[in-house]
Order: structure tokens, then sequence, then C-alpha cells
């Protein structure tokens, strides 16, 4: 369950390699619950925007067909909903786009657990 | 979240008309006997309109109205205020203490440290709107009063960190017949303790207008004893 009052946005304009962080770092004793994630092709053309955490560890990645087009995961961020995404302590969302920006906005919580 | 749905509510937690109340000083016992309550609350406070990243308050905050008037103090030396709060940010960390620096749940021997994962209560333990932990329970009189710190440990800024008092105001009356107050103490008659302040190293002074009133000089079996003192060795059992 997302908890309205703790839930932080962060937004980035994501660019090709080397990419872009998404946020801050995790903090210490801490999970990053990330419970929405938006973005917009800002890119004429297909571009692929690939998630990673630190390691590098695969996190998603989101394929944009065209410019102009968006992903919203959730479709319906609800108070039951889940968490899509999960960082541990010290974790960094990195964002690389394939081919040209992407505008990125997520809603997240750390919590100690 | 679960679990502090389960907690008793703090509502059941107010005292009524004719309860007794008694509240434990360095110096001793003050018993006393609840005349007339009024409720009200404090929502919000806000304590920081952004509470940057790691950052703690630039300094204890005492919950003003007005210069040196006090939310949670008394206005008026026949008050006893009684409050719980909640805190809006699930991870914001309070501190609380009787100023000046007589701390509230310290664990170790050292002073605890604002920031620290040692004495504070945070939104998930007790959030804005409730159900507020009994930790978060004060009993405050004239001139011991309380104040607040707050502590992000996230690594993104906190807009606009609240607390929400809910607040229930006393009239009361001292109890100083010995017998009576020894039959309250040792639990003979229903009624509420609290310990102001925290136990280490000692609790909060009682100020000098409440030792007046209530630390009298009494009768015991033929010998004079002071009321206050001689509370103490009542709940040591040696009175």
């Amino acid at each position: 369950m997302p908890e309205r009052a703790g839930l932080t946005p962060a937004v980035a304009t994501v660019a090709v390699a080397p990419g872009t962080n998404i946020g801050t770092a995790v903090p210490a004793n801490h999970r990053r619950y990330i419970y929405s994630i938006k973005t917009f092709n800002a890119f004429a053309g297909a571009n692929d925007l690939v998630l990673t955490r630190t390691g590098p560890i695969d996190v998603d990645t989101l394929s944009h067909l065209a410019g102009g087009d968006m992903v919203m995961i959730p479709d319906d961020l609800r108070e039951d909903s889940l968490p899509i995404y999960i960082l541990d302590p010290a974790d960094q969302l990195l964002g690389v786009a394939s081919a040209g920006n992407c505008f990125v906005r997520i809603l997240f919580v750390d919590v100690q657990d | 979240m679960d679990v502090a749905l389960l907690k008793q509510s703090h509502e059941d937690l107010w005292l009524h008309e004719g309860h007794l109340l008694c509240l434990q000083f360095y110096q001793g016992w003050v018993c006393v006997r609840i005349l007339g309550l009024e409720a009200s609350n404090l929502k919000p406070h806000v304590l920081s309109a952004s509470l940057a990243a790691g950052a703690t308050l630039a300094a204890w905050d005492e919950v003003l109205a007005a210069p040196n008037v006090r939310f949670t103090e008394p206005p008026q030396n026949h008050f006893i205020h009684h409050f719980f709060w909640g805190v809006n940010k699930p991870g914001v960390r309070i501190y609380v203490q009787y100023p000046p620096r007589q701390d509230r749940h310290s664990l170790v021997g050292t002073p605890r440290v604002v920031g620290g994962d040692v004495g504070y209560v945070d939104g998930n333990m007790s959030p804005f709107n409730g159900p507020f932990s009994a930790k978060t329970e004060f009993f405050t009189v004239k001139e011991l009063y309380a104040s607040f710190q707050a502590s992000n440990p996230l690594a993104d800024a906190m807009p606009v960190v609240a607390l929400n008092f809910d607040v229930m105001r006393y009239t009361y009356q001292i109890l100083t017949d010995p017998e009576e107050v020894k039959a309250t103490l040792l639990g003979k008659r229903q009624r509420r303790l609290y310990t102001m302040a925290g136990i280490d190293p000692h609790p909060a002074a009682a100020p000098q207008w409440l030792t007046t009133l209530a630390d009298r000089e009494i009768e015991i079996n033929g010998n004079q004893r002071k009321l206050m003192e001689w509370t103490q060795k009542v709940m040591e059992g040696r009175a």
C-alpha cells in the first residue's frame, strides 16, 4: 500500500548512454518502493528506456515505438497498489535511453523494513 | 500500520471528572483529582516547511502560539494539559524533551542524539490522523512543557512536516491527605500514574509553585515529613 503522505516524486530527463539517474540514492537501512512510473518519449522515433539499479542490475525495459509515446505504470495508482520496482539500500535508479531523450517521473516511498 | 490499528485508542486514555492522576517528579509524587475537562486540539503545527535531506530543525520547537506562549504549556497553574500527537510524514523522526534537555525515550547512558536511531517516534508509529502511539502521551503543568525536534533520515527533502495534537485540558485538586495519597499511589483506588520527563537520570523537577502547594509538611506516626518525599517511600513499600 503506498503511504500517501510519504510518496515522493522524482523527475529526470533521461539521455542516451551513460544515462541519467532518476531520483536520489536509497538511504542506508531503507528500501525504496516505486509505485508509479510515467515516461514520455521526446525523441522523434522508436526509443527504448532501460532501467537499472546499482550493479548495474537490470530492472526493466520500457519501449516507445514512436515519438510522443507515453508509458504509464500502473494505469491507475490505487490505495492497494503493489510496488512495481524495489530498490535496496544505496541503490540508484539509472535510466538509459536507446535513441534520444525521455522524460521520466516516478513516485516512491523510502521505508525502513 | 496494521499493528498500529490494533493499539488502544488514545481517546480511551483521557481522564474524566473524579479520576485520580499521580505525576512523578524528582521530588516525589503529586496526586490530583480531576475536577473538569475541556477538549481541544492543534492541527496542524508545522515544524518545517521543507526539511532537507538528512537535516534536523535548527532549534527545538516549543510549539509557540506567541513569544513565550506555548500550546503545550498550561497558561495557568490550575490547569494540567494532557495530549497525544501524530506526525504526517511516515519517515520523519520526532524527538521530544521537557526543556531544558530532559529527554524522553532515552535508551543508553549517554544522551540520545537527535537524528540517531534511538528514542524517536516517526509517522509510521504515530500517524498524523491516528491512531496515536501511547509513547506520545504527555502531561504538562505550568512551567513544564514539551519541545520537539525533527530529523529527516531520507535522501529527499520532506515538504511540510507537521504535527497533529489532540489535547485535553483539566482542572484539578491536589490531594494532601496522606492516607488518601497512599491509597491512591498503591492502587487501592483507580488512578493513572505518569512519570514527568524521563527516568534517566531522574524525572523532571516539579516547578516551585507546585512544590509550594503539594510538598506540604505532614505528620506520619508523630514525625514531621515532607509529603512528596514521603510518597517516594510509599512507592518503594517503605512507608
